[in-house]
């Protein structure tokens, strides 16, 4: 029996998760390290190195060692997003066939999703390992906000990587739905996500297992990247002053200050002061290597202060939004590493009026919440409902206290008596979704029996019991009209999978063909959207102009990937139309040369990884 | 009590449900009725339920759901439910909730944007340019729909838009 697990697929780090015995675990690889660096270095040689070890190579080798993909994949070419990141990467972006982004290296022009195919691999190859069996199958995460194109690579990179895909789950859906329910029939959840690259705010309503996004915005650019970033400014001028260096001539000394600047963020949010010292800079240069600097917590949250409060702008723009005021929302929870800076939740504390919840590992909530999902959707894993493994709970005992845990969960209503002919499944699935996600964890008491829910018409049992998060899709889908503008087809925060038809007809006589353009995005003008591609509706029967009726069906699935389906309404033909996406490779061909560059590449043994 | 079978018996009889038989409510009930109603429906119906069930019925879930959001969608707003019951009235079991959106708030007709009658009459023939795709042509009624009506910023920022999209296409 192999394993589902479940990915965080993130910009600066990704995490893998499985259920093991019902129980939701992170998988460490062979040195004992939850998150994996999403970065990939491509040594001499032919090998490719995933993770710490292609870290440790970004300063020396920076053009062969790409990182940060997720800003870019799924992004077309000609977007200002690409063409402003070109400057910033020490890679080499090139424009790849189909108008996607890749990167050169060593003559070869990589797709993005072959780049986050590696890391993917990766996380496959430490699953695998941790795991003791073969993985095939995985849910992996996305942010809200990502669009069809984002999801399409995102996908075609997790097949690149051999798994089957049971699911692209959205990152705030995942961090709910590993914080488990509240036991409130109705509750409304902050997602505050502080990641090493960007911020993203999500508020959802869930009730009785229905999920709802009321609101969510967010920064691309702003992440505990930009922290590192300012306390290496500091740690430039004490050289300077010190030693008259200038770092900003040498772009290998900042970065290694970066670094250091990382390290020494991350030890203050357990001390309250640190120290970086010049060896870790460099051997090479005598005096330089006699440098130290100390930074006390209190300097790095002067230094910090203004950059965390940069994500408040953004709540308060997701708040109006939801037409929400603070009050209105029950409850907060951390997600992302720079969460663990006591400055961030004390202020996400003052902004919101209330304690966040950090019950669980903000840097693992979301992988453990897509390898729930996974082993829900999983047809060869036992049917439990998993909980939350004790060594992914924030351990700091002052924490332990505070936090507030949720209120205990409802039982199982018991089955109402029932007539005889009942079957064995009577027990209604909403009574197995109430306490469904994550159930009861060990430590919480059991409340009092709640009675029988009234009797109503009773919804179809599903054949087996299968707890369900229902999940929406981010952004409105939109045809192209005359003019330029919009009409709407899907629209924002519907419940997925969910579908569309609309009649197309021809402007010409005898024409036999139409075209359609379609986007997505919240602008009544199409441009302004993120234009998905062209529906081309070929092989229409020659007929007088405007008698032609072609029935298109779009469907949003339920991992928010768009599908097209065509019917000629008048000869009943049923034919898939031929659908054009921009950005990603809709032919055969590209895809096995995808594959074909994949296998060219072993990764480096998972033994071969630094041990720090 | 309904068993596996039922979502096939559901998604048969589809087409001959109103929405309110759909979503198992009374046609007077209130919205917080609809809205519990239909969260149990919800996720009772939705295709993740069958993971494990044959194909079939799998599909059957996919179009019960679909069709249980969008019973939920009009009946849940006051002003698509107004629409649904003179629908129902007619007989139509369906509404499409998007149809009247076509041209959405904000999108109204030049025509109705227009403010003085000679305006109105340059802007109804580029209503009718639009409609035919020839924008270049709009354009130009709709800059003679400005002159009469100089001070009119709705047609102005239609006006920019169609400039910009003409920008676009290279033109």
């Amino acid at each position: 029996m192999g394993f589902a697990v479940g990915i965080d697929l993130g910009t600066t780090n990704s995490v893998v998760t499985a259920v093991r015995d019902g129980v939701a675990t992170p998988l460490a690889d062979p040195q004992g390290f939850r998150l994996i660096p999403s970065v990939v270095s491509f040594p001499p040689g032919g090998s490719v190195l995933v993770g710490r070890g292609a870290l440790a190579r970004r300063v020396d080798d920076p053009r062969d060692t790409i990182y940060s993909v997720k800003r870019l994949i799924g992004r077309p070419w000609g977007t200002p997003e690409v063409q402003n990141a070109r400057g910033t990467f020490p890679f080499d972006l090139r424009e790849a066939p189909g108008g996607g982004v890749g990167v050169a290296v060593h003559g070869t022009t990589y797709t993005l999703p072959e780049i986050s195919a590696f890391v993917l691999r990766q996380c496959k190859a430490v699953a695998e390992a941790a795991l003791g069996v073969p993985v095939h199958r995985a849910v992996v995460t996305v942010p809200a906000n990502f669009n069809d194109l984002q999801r399409s690579a995102t996908k075609t990179a997790a097949a690149l990587a051999g798994f089957e895909v049971l699911r692209i789950l959205n990152e705030p859906t995942a961090a709910a739905l590993a914080h488990g329910p509240s036991g409130k029939s109705r509750e409304r959840i902050a997602i505050y996500d502080f990641g090493g690259g960007t911020f993203d705010i999500t508020i959802l309503e869930i009730a009785e297992g229905v999920l709802e996004v009321l609101a969510t915005a967010g920064d691309t650019h702003l992440g505990g990247d930009d922290i590192d970033a300012a306390v290496a400014e500091r740690m430039a001028e004490d050289l300077l002053k010190k030693h008259k260096v200038d770092a900003h001539e040498d772009a290998r000394i900042f970065d290694r200050l970066r670094v250091m600047a990382e390290k020494l963020k991350r030890e203050l949010s357990t001390r309250s002061d640190a120290e970086a010292t010049g060896s870790e800079l460099s051997t090479d240069r005598g005096a330089l290597s006699r440098w130290s600097f100390r930074m006390t917590r209190q300097e790095l949250e002067q230094t910090s202060l203004g950059i965390v409060d940069r994500t408040f702008t953004v709540c308060r723009e997701a708040l109006e939004a939801a037409k929400l005021q603070l009050a209105g929302v029950d409850r907060v929870v951390l997600v992302g590493g720079s969460t663990r800076m006591p400055l961030v939740a004390r202020r996400v504390e003052q902004s919101f009026g209330r304690r966040p919840v950090a019950r669980i590992h903000p840097e693992l909530i979301v992988a453990l919440g897509a390898s729930i999902q996974a082993s829900l959707l999983d047809d060869e894993q036992p049917l439990t409902i998993p909980t939350i493994g004790v060594d992914s709970l924030e351990v700091e005992p002052h924490e332990m206290e505070v936090v507030a845990l949720p209120p205990p969960l409802p039982p199982r209503p018991k089955p109402p008596a029932a007539p005889s002919s009942r079957a064995s499944r009577t027990e209604g699935p909403i009574a197995r979704r109430t306490e469904a996600p994550v159930a009861a964890r060990a430590h919480e008491p059991i409340a009092p029996r709640r009675p029988p829910p009234a009797a109503a018409p009773a919804p179809p049992a599903p054949a087996e019991v299968a707890p369900v998060l229902i999940d929406v899709t981010p952004l409105s889908l939109n045809v192209e009209t005359a003019g330029g503008f919009c009409s709407l087809l899907i629209e924002a925060n519907t419940p997925i999978p969910c579908e569309c038809t609309r009649t197309f007809t021809t402007g010409n006589d005898g024409q036999s063909t139409v075209c359609v353009r379609v986007a997505q995005g919240p602008s009544q003008r199409f441009a302004d959207n993120t234009c998905l591609g062209e529906v081309e509706l070929s092989g229409i029967e020659p007929a007088p102009r405007g008698t032609a009726q072609i029935a298109v069906t779009f469907e949003i699935d339920a991992d928010g990937i768009m599908n097209v389906c065509a019917r000629d309404i008048k000869s009943g033909r049923q034919k898939a139309a031929r659908v054009q996406i921009v950005g990603t490779p809709a032919d055969a061909k590209a895809i096995e040369a995808m594959h074909a560059r994949q296998a060219a590449h072993e990764l480096a043994d998972l033994s071969a990884q630094p041990a720090r | 009590m309904p068993t596996a079978l039922s979502i096939v018996a559901m998604f048969e009889s589809l087409e001959t449900q109103s929405y309110y038989e759909l979503l198992r409510v009374p046609r007077d009930a209130q919205t917080e009725e609809i809205k519990t109603s239909y969260a149990k429906l919800a996720a009772a119906c939705h295709p993740d339920a069958y993971r494990r069930s044959p194909p079939e019925e799998r599909a059957a879930a996919a179009a019960v759901f679909k069709r249980i959001v969008e019973a939920y969608r009009v009946l849940s707003s006051a002003d698509l439910r107004a629409r649904y019951v003179r629908a129902l009235a007619r007989g139509k079991l369906r509404i499409d909730a998007l149809a009247r959106d076509s041209n959405p708030p904000g999108l109204r007709t030049l025509e109705t944007l227009a403010l003085t009658p000679s305006a109105k009459q340059f802007a109804r023939a580029a209503d009718r340019l639009l409609g035919e795709g020839k924008l270049k042509e709009a354009k130009m009624q709709v800059t003679l729909a400005l002159n009469c009506d100089r001070d009119n910023a709705e047609l102005a920022e239609r006006l920019n838009m169609l400039k910009e999209t003409l920008s676009l296409m290279g033109q």
